[in-house]
């Protein structure tokens, strides 16, 4: 090319000399106002192109040309113009217009390859950066995700508590008024059955509210231990007075034993350790049709053993673990009412209470279920600090009624309690506010106090603080339809003696007031 | 036959398939492999309308940017119309054509245009939303979802721009 370079007119000589080095091939084309072929200087093979003969159009060879206003001056880098031809474009205008086209396959084969490593980079860190994006996205939705499972959660567990509260506070007149109808109706025996009927009914209803609570508390992961120095001696007399009389119904001998090493006190959550209880023998009283059920306690090297035994029908081997399941129903249960929650509710508070529950069974011969719990010495409370100046002048006399404070805002309930409490030998003063309760307690100082812990105005939490801080000294007993050992630990802190839930067996509550004034 | 010429441009951001749009158009050909444009790859394809006439469609092919420099627009130079093509699965492509298309319109003026949303094989993954796309209908862009994987709706793009510069459908 470079000696042709003489041959180009002057003007383009000049130019081409400017645009190109040496060893560059190059292509001039002279192009007329119509878009034919002039004149051509250098071997467009050379750059990969074919062109038409002279006078012919150029635009059908260089589709470049389309759209190309050649009276204008142009610059055009790396076209690649199809088959192996890559070049820079220069327009020169005039008469004719030349093209000049300077091959660039190697360099834009080289510029090619950087661009195609910098842009795979870009891609990369593109998709890194969606990756990421996503990663946020899905750790935020994920938050959210468990932010409402754990509200709805809570809701369900608040709603669930919330009606369980709504069921016992009736279910604690149905069951009262059963007890005194019975009573009264003792010479008619069609009515005692009807009655006891009724009673069943209820009883189961109340089991199911409660069953359903916890288990919902347990999912929620809300049930909380609450440890304290627990009298197991007098927690297995409790669940004799209650379970007992059932036994006795179906005909069935009960007994209850607590084995001499076993320490008065140990520190445990007694209010959980009797729900499992109630539920184990309650279970094998259900089940058994003939013979006993017992519950023998035993204690060594700081485990607490409850073994409840019965001589009811046994639980087949291959249906043993499906029985602890949530609603696992075995086939001859299924005449017997309940919902399949209970002992999935007592092995995973037997769980929580760091322990165990272990079944031993033989199909004909009879269960035992047996309570493994860690259970520590606890201290000897002290109970003379507190209410000291008890005495023995508040020992019920014969003929002489005791005081007792009774704060309840349900008529109901009140008219039951008054409907036991009386003819077993107590004078009732009734309040119906927290703060009607503070004034009659502080101006007359009875020996006991029966506090509701929901009433309008003052709490019974409230009410017994204020009591405790004006130096009432008589025994406080909440009774409220809240449950759970979390409220009975809170309740004892702010200055109660004694903790129940209704609804209360009103024989329980009158041997738990005979405790509180003996205690005192 | 009376055979016309028109040169129509393909531009969007990088790796959008611009190239692939291009050659599964003139080739009917499809390539899983990246390969970089640089500077801008000139094609031809014919098409007959259904006026007799042959359309050439000089298609300038221009290497993948976010913005355009004084080479890019020496390559709009002269152009009729062009594609405005955009990678589903990157939503930052989408900002990228339409931000080029400002810059054409201020440039060159308002200029027959098809936007393609490319990559519709890869739908599951797109990042591009239909709000954004009906958005785009409402100010009267005409967007096609195509992918030149499979093919889907690549004739149809080149064929509405044809139209949109001859005024006459292709046969």
């Amino acid at each position: 090319m470079s000696q042709r370079l003489d041959d180009l007119p002057p003007t383009l000589r000049d130019r081409v000399s400017q645009l190109m080095a040496h060893s560059f091939n190059c292509l001039c084309v002279g192009v007329d106002s119509v878009g034919r072929l002039v004149e051509v200087f250098g071997d467009p093979a050379g750059l990969g192109l074919e062109l038409p003969a002279t006078g012919e159009p150029l635009e059908g060879f260089l589709p470049v040309l389309t759209g190309l206003d050649l009276s204008e001056a142009a610059e055009l880098s790396a076209l690649d113009l199809g088959g192996s031809a890559v070049v820079d474009l220069h327009v020169l205008p005039g008469n004719p217009a030349w093209l000049v086209l300077i091959d660039r396959r190697s360099e834009v084969a080289a510029s090619r390859h950087f661009q195609q490593a910098t842009n795979e980079t870009r891609l990369v860190n593109a998709e890194q950066r969606r990756l990421m994006e996503q990663l946020i996205d899905s750790r935020a939705e994920l938050a959210l995700r468990k932010q409402e499972a754990e509200d709805s959660s809570r809701k369900k567990t608040e709603f669930i508590a919330s009606m369980a509260h709504e069921f016992r506070t009736p279910l604690t007149s149905v069951l009262g008024y059963i007890q005194l109808l019975s009573a009264r109706v003792a010479e008619d025996s069609g009515a005692t059955e009807q009655l006891a009927a009724v009673d069943r009914a209820a009883r189961h209803l109340l089991s199911l509210v409660e069953n359903n609570l916890d288990q919902a508390r347990l999912e929620a992961g809300s049930l909380v231990i609450h440890r304290v120095d627990a009298d197991l001696r007098r927690l297995v007399d409790d669940l004799t007075v209650i379970l007992a009389p059932l036994a006795a119904d179906k005909g069935l001998s009960f007994g209850a034993y607590v084995e001499d090493e076993v320490p008065q006190n140990l520190w445990l959550d007694d209010v959980r350790l009797r729900q499992v209880l109630v539920n184990l023998l309650s279970n094998a009283i259900k089940f058994t049709d003939e013979g006993n059920v017992s519950l023998n306690v035993s204690w060594r090297d700081g485990w607490l053993d409850c073994e409840v035994h019965d001589t009811g029908p046994g639980i087949p081997e291959n249906a043993q673990a499906r029985i602890f399941e949530a609603f696992a129903r075995l086939e001859h249960s299924e005449l017997k009412p309940g919902a399949g929650l209970g002992l999935n509710i007592s092995m995973r508070l037997a769980q929580l209470m760091g322990g165990e529950l272990a079944l031993r069974s033989q199909p004909g011969k009879g269960s035992a279920f047996i309570l493994h719990l860690p259970a520590r010495l606890a201290r000897e409370r002290d109970r003379s600090l507190v209410h000291g100046e008890l005495g023995a002048q508040l020992k019920r006399r014969a003929g002489t009624r005791v005081p007792v404070l009774v704060a309840e805002d349900n008529p109901d309930i009140m008219q039951l309690l008054q409907a036991f409490l009386e003819p077993a030998g107590y004078a009732l003063i009734k309040a119906q506010t927290g703060d009607e309760a503070v004034t009659r307690a502080m101006d007359q100082r009875p020996p006991l106090a029966i506090l509701d812990m929901n009433m309008p105005g003052l709490s019974g939490m409230q009410v017994a603080t204020r009591l405790r801080e004006a130096g009432f000294g008589g025994r406080l007993l909440a009774l409220t339809a809240t449950r759970g050992s979390e409220h009975r630990h809170a309740a004892l802190a702010a200055g109660f003696d004694e903790f129940m839930s209704k609804p209360v067996q009103m024989p329980h509550l009158l041997s738990t007031l005979e405790r509180l004034l003996q205690d005192g | 036959m009376t055979r016309i010429s028109r040169k129509v441009c393909i531009i969007g951001d990088f790796a959008v398939g611009k190239t692939s749009t291009v050659t599964r158009f003139v080739n009917n050909v499809f390539s899983e492999k990246y390969l970089t444009t640089v500077g801008v790859k000139i094609d031809t394809k014919d098409l007959e309308l259904v006026d007799g006439r042959s359309l050439r469609m000089v298609i300038w092919d221009i290497a993948g940017s976010d913005r355009f420099s004084s080479a890019e627009f020496a390559y709009m130079r002269g152009a009729q119309g062009y594609l405005l093509v955009v990678d589903g699965t990157r939503k930052e492509t989408l900002a990228s054509a339409l931000a080029l298309r400002a810059a054409v319109e201020e440039r060159y003026g308002a200029l027959p245009f098809v936007l393609l949303l490319n990559k519709y094989d890869l739908v599951d993954e797109w990042s591009v939303s239909d709000a954004e796309i009906e958005a785009l209908n409402k100010q009267g862009v005409l967007v096609l979802c195509t992918s030149a994987m499979t093919g889907k709706c690549v004739e149809k793009a080149f064929r509405d721009l044809a139209k949109s510069l001859t005024g006459v459908s292709a046969a």
